[in-house]
């Protein structure tokens, strides 16, 4: 078995295409050709006896083989018969290279899609499979021929040409075929064929093309947006890397993400994204996150030395890395064994076979509600078809109603309102900058409760500012605008030496370099030093050339300080230091007050060491600052330093946080900072941030840098009211998501470290921002800010709220239309005689009123108090119990209007078509109306100011409303409809019967809701 | 009326959590202090199984890195790590920062007017005791047991006894003749083990007594005789002790922060409270007039009764027994103590100088207070044992 392995993937062991450009001419590499004059005559004797074949010759000298051959297709393609013989003689597959896989496609009789359908991989070659966690590490560089160097860059291509590129295999998604067939596959649709069934035997042909008419109108429209949304939907998914490093002919390489091939060797580093399955050959402390393939959430420790068994569970196999996962930690190298389709995600894919769109638990949700509002309508049906029976009415024309009834009643639209409306959403949350990955992230932002924020690099702009400069005799504040002395403005480079000393300190001891003149180059803290020196109104680079750097003695773990000594013009040497107070405090003899040197006494070091710590307790870090001029270059190591002053800075917190706090809160969402910094530290940003809310509700901190050393339930506990996490690690962001989780919260979570991986994909939320993010963090988080600006936050998060509230819209819209008609239907049974509304009259109703407002109503801008009010439930059902309290209230009123209509109607022209025409267009219209009703439950049509306007939604139901006009007034629709001319007098009376229940229901919209209000003051 | 009885009094030592949790309050009421002298300040402190609790409501001029300072009290107190890790512990703190008002002022020299718009923020009844048992006008039971605590966790940190844990607990029990002491009826220690190692119980006892029982009782006017009941560990060694076994809380152990229930005491803690706050401060200044009184002869015991309600600057009721033990009638003593203590919260914070104790005592001094007792002689400048006024009370 091994050996037909190695023989199998030797570099010389397959049949290399070299040349077939032109049409009906081949060359190959023949391995075994090269001067075997016995290989050659066997091969040009078998292959002349073909007949296709006009030409052959082989070369001893090269190892090539020519064939000219003729194809009846003429696509120039070799015919399969002749691969297959080649095959089959030689024992070797046949492979194209690599450059041949781009051949221009020839015009010929076969059309080139279909050429290409036939993927190339049916040349590929499989990959050996073997236990490789099994085998030690030297043991597979051997077996896959290759080296700790890597492969060479031809060894390379030859093996994606053997194997065939790193790529999983293409998804394909769903057919627009399927997806058209699928609106069909509906138990509404089933009941309408079945009533067209009905309609055609009794000799109803009118009735069977209204009722096919119905169907296609309804499925057209249904395949069209949910095609629209399907694409959208399926363009999210995960980002992923397109390249990865390895060694080729010795050297690191960055190489494109298809052209890994087996027997390379992989670079490994933190945040390197793992392109094939590859055992290690080398590491050091290296830790991978494995949760795309396991699902596992912490990193895995990685082994170089470690041998598995048989049987070990991929999660345990210390020696391999696996592709699609992510180095957490550490280095390493390792050699891959397995690429594409044949790494393990590829086969898990390969088994996974389509594209399946995601379902939420909200499409879910709604689904279920389909079928019961099915299983209910049916049974209503039965019951008005009972009723009808009882009453002695003939049997198809029950059967006919009966069907029309249920038909009219099921909400077909639902499914895809829901659908469209988070596609929809998605689009619009796209052009603010707001980009969606997972599809349930929709309906989890409308409903967060908890958001977690990096303070550093999100909320903190990791840059440091110099507040205080301390000296021995005054005490700066450094704001925005210029440098205080107890509120008064000051020079600071006038007034007082010493400050103007430190100032020059600060410059010279300081390897933060200004580029073009503004923008400066350094660490945070010398960028901060440098800054505060330059608004002072020091020249910098005039300092720099004046005083030339001749030595420098850098901070290290034991000197926590930093010297540079300058030559002087005069000779003399000037040393500046700064660093740690304390310690630089030590090197001080003297001090300097306003330019005046004193020996340092006891009580004015206790009085720096006091500041020191008062400013360092503030929140601040702080530095020393000190100098000396000597005679030689050295002699400040004498440490007879001048001290000058403390310098304070702190971090400077991006513009605008504090505000967006204050957002988050108004919308009942709690923030919760996430820092590795002291408590302290942690303290003085939140306070400025606002963290604890407009109420100033307690500042709750929790410390610790030992999180998983405490109980998951404690931490659950603790959890719940805290605001700040300080001295945590990103790895234990994790156990912060899954502790809120656990006390049933909905949370986001923001992160862009190579660590925050499994606590952006724990969490119900995953937000990182576009630029910064690592490749890691991109690719698990559900929501992208592009912007890299944490303020689309809030948009996103309005827009996840209203679109909930736009489907919860659409869906109370689409019920209370229909129970309306179920019950003048019920009404109808009940009464006797004719009915008031014919089947084809009640698929009409359905097809006007059922998709174009409650598609509009999906489109519904965001109300305006979406921010201000609590996130909603998440466990809480998208239509509760009193939902369907006030479902069927209004449906009441409204078939209250249509049935007032008629009844009046009858009275006037007596029972028959002429009123029956008229409840019609009173329940269409009132239907149609109802539309504006389920546009908020807070505000009504009388306080229009307060809400924005949805022009879709006025053109959906103006349109409807033409139609509806037609169908009365246009003579053939009016015969298909089987109705009567309306009067003058009597469209006044169809109208009130309209409009009247949409102010009723308005009305009682105002009562409750003031009740309600009242309800939440008390 | 019954005037033969034995009283015991407990005490705990420093490594006791509830203790620990006073101690770590207090540090705070000192490190607020520090800074701004006339911050007010209210810490609470619980301590469980790897979690520390902080609250802190404050208004203030000063910061305080709250968690790092309680890891640096505790870990002062020395528990094995696995007892308890101060490093690795979470610490939940909870802040309320309050913006300083017309009450957080320096009270120093305050002018009596002044005083009078100051009204107290809390309502409460405090006492304060002292009587003739000891030197310090201490009841003897919680004077012996609080000493035997001191001790116990001096010998530890002292004579290096490994076996030695931080929390332990003293019980003493003294028998009364006559109303007077007579003599020690019993001596209860239970120590917490840190050494599973532990040598033999004889020898326990003899160092037990050698480090801790006989120096204390060294210069006592009562000490233990044959008959004496000595009990040490009688339900065995506890091989854990510390917060991984019982956790702690602020306020939990004042009976032995007063009179160890000789006299009857407030129920509010005194510790992890700044000065402006009643219960702490009346309490100071209740004993320091019933010392007084004693210290001046005009009765062997004597506890004083002040009632604060909110609104009030000093208190709504101000009562004194001397059980009859005054030489002269309580209602003479009480006006001589009216005439000579102002118990305006205002006055009390100025005469006793409570804001500036912590300055003045090199940055720690309520601190030390719950280990080395609120009242007595301890080795620390207490304002409130001062017997300055029995002079001017005798009179």
């Amino acid at each position: 078995m091994m050996d037909a392995e190695t023989q199998h993937h030797s570099a010389q062991n397959y049949l290399l295409i070299i040349h077939n450009r032109v049409a009906g001419r081949i060359r190959l590499k023949v391995p075994g050709l090269y001067r075997s004059e016995r290989l050659r005559t066997k091969l040009e004797s078998t292959l002349s006896a073909v007949n296709e074949i006009r030409f052959v010759s082989a070369s001893t000298l090269t190892g090539n083989l020519l064939i000219e051959y003729t194809t009846p297709e003429d696509t120039g393609e070799l015919p399969v018969h002749i691969a297959k013989l080649l095959e089959a003689e030689l024992g070797h597959p046949l492979i194209r290279h690599i450059e041949s896989i781009d051949r221009p496609a020839k015009k010929g009789p076969r059309k080139p899609k279909k050429a290409r359908q036939k993927p190339e991989a049916a040349h590929y070659q499989t990959q050996p499979m073997q236990l490789w966690h099994t085998l030690s590490g030297t043991r597979v560089i051997d077996f896959l021929h290759s080296s700790e160097q890597g492969l060479s860059q031809d060894m390379a291509a030859q093996r994606l040409a053997q194997y065939g590129p790193n790529l999983l295999s293409e998804q394909s998604p769903r057919s627009s075929l399927h997806l058209f067939a699928k609106q069909f596959m509906s138990a509404p649709v089933a009941l309408l064929g079945v009533s067209a069934a009905v309609s055609l035997a009794t000799g109803g042909l009118a009735d069977t093309v209204v009722i096919v008419a119905v169907v296609m109108v309804n499925s057209v429209i249904g395949y069209l947006t949910e095609k629209a949304a399907e694409k959208t939907i399926n363009a999210l998914g995960q980002l992923t890397p397109q390249s990865a490093v390895a060694l080729r002919d010795g050297k690191k390489q960055t190489i494109a993400m298809p052209e890994i091939a087996l027997g390379d060797v992989l670079i490994l580093a933190p945040g390197s994204y793992i392109p094939a399955d590859a055992r290690l050959l080398a590491g050091h402390r290296l830790s991978v996150d494995e949760s795309p393939l396991t699902g596992e959430s912490l990193p895995i420790n990685k082994n170089n030395d470690y041998v598995g068994e048989q049987d070990t569970p991929l999660g345990d196999r210390q020696n391999m890395v696996y592709r699609g996962t992510t180095v957490t930690g550490g280095d390493g190298q390792a050699i891959v064994v397995a690429t594409g389709r044949h790494s393990e995600i590829g086969k898990i894919q390969d088994l996974v076979g389509l594209t399946k769109t995601p379902i939420t638990p909200l499409q879910k949700q709604i689904d279920d509600m389909g079928m019961q509002l099915v299983l209910l309508s049916s049974g209503i049906c039965m019951l008005v078809f009972a009723v009808g029976l009882l009453r002695g009415r003939p049997l198809p024309h029950m059967v006919m109603s009966a069907i029309s009834l249920a038909v009219a009643a099921v909400p077909e639209g639902l499914p895809a309102v829901a659908t469209t409306t988070l596609a929809l959403g998605i689009k619009n949350m796209e052009r603010q900058k707001v980009l969606i990955r997972q599809l349930p992230a929709v309906e989890n932002l409308g409903s967060v409760q908890v958001i977690c924020l990096d303070k550093t690099g999100t909320l903190t702009l990791n840059q440091m500012r110099v507040v205080t400069l301390q000296t021995l005799h005054t005490g700066i504040k450094v704001k925005q605008n210029g440098f205080y002395r107890e509120n008064a403005k000051v020079d600071p480079y006038r007034s007082d030496q010493t400050l103007r000393d430190l100032m020059q300190v600060l410059v010279l001891c300081n390897e933060s370099m200004p580029v073009n003149g503004r923008d400066l180059q350094g660490s945070p803290t010398e960028n901060a030093l440098l800054q505060v020196a330059m608004d002072a109104g020091e020249e910098v680079q005039a300092l720099r050339a004046q005083r030339p750097l001749i030595h420098v003695d850098y901070r290290t773990e034991d000197r926590p300080y930093m010297i540079s000594v300058h030559a002087l013009a005069d000779g003399h040497f000037f040393a500046a230091v700064k660093g740690s107070p304390a310690e630089v405090l030590e090197l001080c003899r003297q001090c300097s007050i306003d330019g005046r040197m004193e020996t340092l006494s006891e009580d004015q070091r206790k009085a720096i060491l006091t500041w020191n710590q008062k400013l360092g307790a503030d929140a601040l870090r702080v530095l020393g600052v000190a100098y000396c001029i000597t005679v030689e270059a050295d002699a400040y190591k004498r440490r007879q330093f001048i001290w000058l002053g403390l310098v304070g800075m702190e971090d400077v917190i991006r513009p605008g946080m504090a505000e967006l706090m204050a957002e988050f809160h108004a919308a009942g969402i709690e923030t919760v900072m996430i820092t590795g910094d002291q408590s302290s530290t942690a303290y003085s940003v939140g306070k400025r941030l606002g963290l604890s809310g407009a109420q100033n509700k307690t500042l709750e901190i929790v410390d610790s840098g030992n999180l998983e050393k405490l109980d998951p339930s404690v931490l659950a506990g603790l959890v719940n009211r805290t605001t700040i996490f300080s001295r945590v690690s990103p790895a234990h962001k994790l156990r912060i998501v899954e502790a809120l989780q656990r006390n049933g919260k909905v949370v986001a979570m923001t992160g862009d470290g190579i660590n925050d991986g499994p606590a952006l994909k724990a969490a119900n939320i995953g937000v990182t921002l576009g630029e910064k993010g690592s490749d890691v963090a991109r690719s698990v988080a559900d929501v992208i800010l592009a912007d890299d600006d944490l303020t689309t936050m809030v948009t996103a998060i309005r827009e996840g709220r209203a679109i909930y509230d736009n489907i919860s819209k659409s869906l109370h819209f689409l019920l209370a239309t229909n129970l309306s008609e179920i019950e003048v239907m019920l009404v109808s049974t009940a009464l006797g005689g004719a009915d008031i509304l014919n089947p084809r009259q009640l698929l009409w109703i359905n097809l006007i009123t059922d998709i174009f407002p409650a598609l509009a109503l999906a489109l519904d801008p965001a109300e305006v108090d979406v921010l201000k009010r609590p996130p909603r439930d998440p466990n809480a059902a998208i239509v509760s119990r009193g939902d369907y309290a006030k479902l069927l209230r209004e449906s009441s009123v409204i078939s209250a209007g249509a049935l007032g209509v008629y009844g009046f109607s009858r009275l006037r022209y007596g029972p028959g078509q002429q009123a029956g025409t008229h409840a019609f267009m009173a329940l269409t219209l009132a239907q149609l109306l109802h539309a504006y009703r389920c546009r908020s439950e807070r505000t009504s049509i009388f306080a229009a100011k307060n809400r924005p306007s949805n022009r879709y939604l006025d053109t959906a139901v103006g349109l409807s409303a033409v139609l509806q006009m037609l169908a009365a007034t246009l003579p053939p629709l009016r015969r298909l409809l089987k109705l009567s001319p309306i009067g003058a007098a009597d469209m006044l009376t169809i109208l009130a019967g309209a409009g009247l229940p949409l102010l009723a229901n308005e009305a009682m919209k105002g009562i409750d809701f003031t009740t309600f209000n009242r309800g939440i003051q008390k | 009326m019954i005037s033969d009885f034995v009283f015991t009094s407990q005490s705990v030592t420093e490594g006791h959590p509830d203790r620990l949790c006073d101690t770590v309050s207090d540090a705070i009421v000192d490190a607020f202090l520090r800074q701004d002298p006339t911050s007010a300040i209210t810490a609470e402190c619980a301590l469980s199984k790897n979690v520390l609790f902080l609250a802190a409501r404050f208004a203030s001029e000063a910061v305080v890195d709250v968690p790092e300072l309680a890891r640096t009290v505790i870990k002062g107190v020395g528990y094995r790590p696995d007892d308890f890790n101060a490093d690795e512990c979470t610490v939940v703190t909870s802040y309320i920062e309050q913006a300083k008002t017309s009450r957080e002022i320096d009270f120093s020299g305050l002018e009596d007017e002044h005083i009078n718009r100051i009204s107290v923020s809390h309502q409460t009844t405090v006492f304060g005791y002292a009587c003739r048992h000891s030197p310090d006008l201490m009841p003897l039971p919680i004077s012996l047991a609080n000493r035997l605590a001191r001790q116990l966790a001096e010998t530890k940190r002292r004579a290096g006894i490994a076996y030695l844990s931080p929390d332990c607990t003293t019980q003493v029990g003294v028998e009364f003749v006559h109303d007077a002491p007579s003599r020690i009826d019993s001596i209860t220690l239970i120590i917490g083990c840190d050494d599973p190692e532990l040598p033999a119980f004889t020898q326990i006892e003899e160092e037990l007594r050698h480090h801790v029982i006989n120096p204390v009782f060294k210069h006592a006017p009562i000490k233990p005789d044959n008959l004496t009941r000595m009990t040490i560990n009688p339900n065995g060694p506890y091989l854990r002790s510390g917060p991984s076994t019982h956790s702690g809380m602020t306020g939990r152990k004042t009976d032995s922060d007063t009179y160890g229930s000789f006299a009857r005491h407030c129920g509010s803690a005194l510790s992890g409270k700044g000065p402006s706050r009643i219960d702490r401060v009346g309490a100071y200044a209740a004993r320091y007039a019933a010392k007084n009184i004693v210290a001046a002869g005009l009765a062997e015991q004597c506890e004083v009764q002040l009632s604060y309600s909110i609104g009030f600057s000093g208190p709504v009721s101000v009562y004194l027994t001397t059980k009859g033990s005054g030489v002269i009638d309580d209602t003479e003593i009480r006006k001589r103590l009216l005439r000579h203590f102002d118990f305006r919260l205002g006055a009390i914070i100025r005469d006793l100088q409570l804001q500036k104790l912590t300055q003045q005592q090199g940055g720690v001094f309520y601190q030390k207070l719950p280990a080395d007792g609120h009242f007595g002689a301890n080795g620390l400048p207490l304002p409130w044992e001062n017997t300055d006024k029995a002079g001017l009370l005798a009179k």
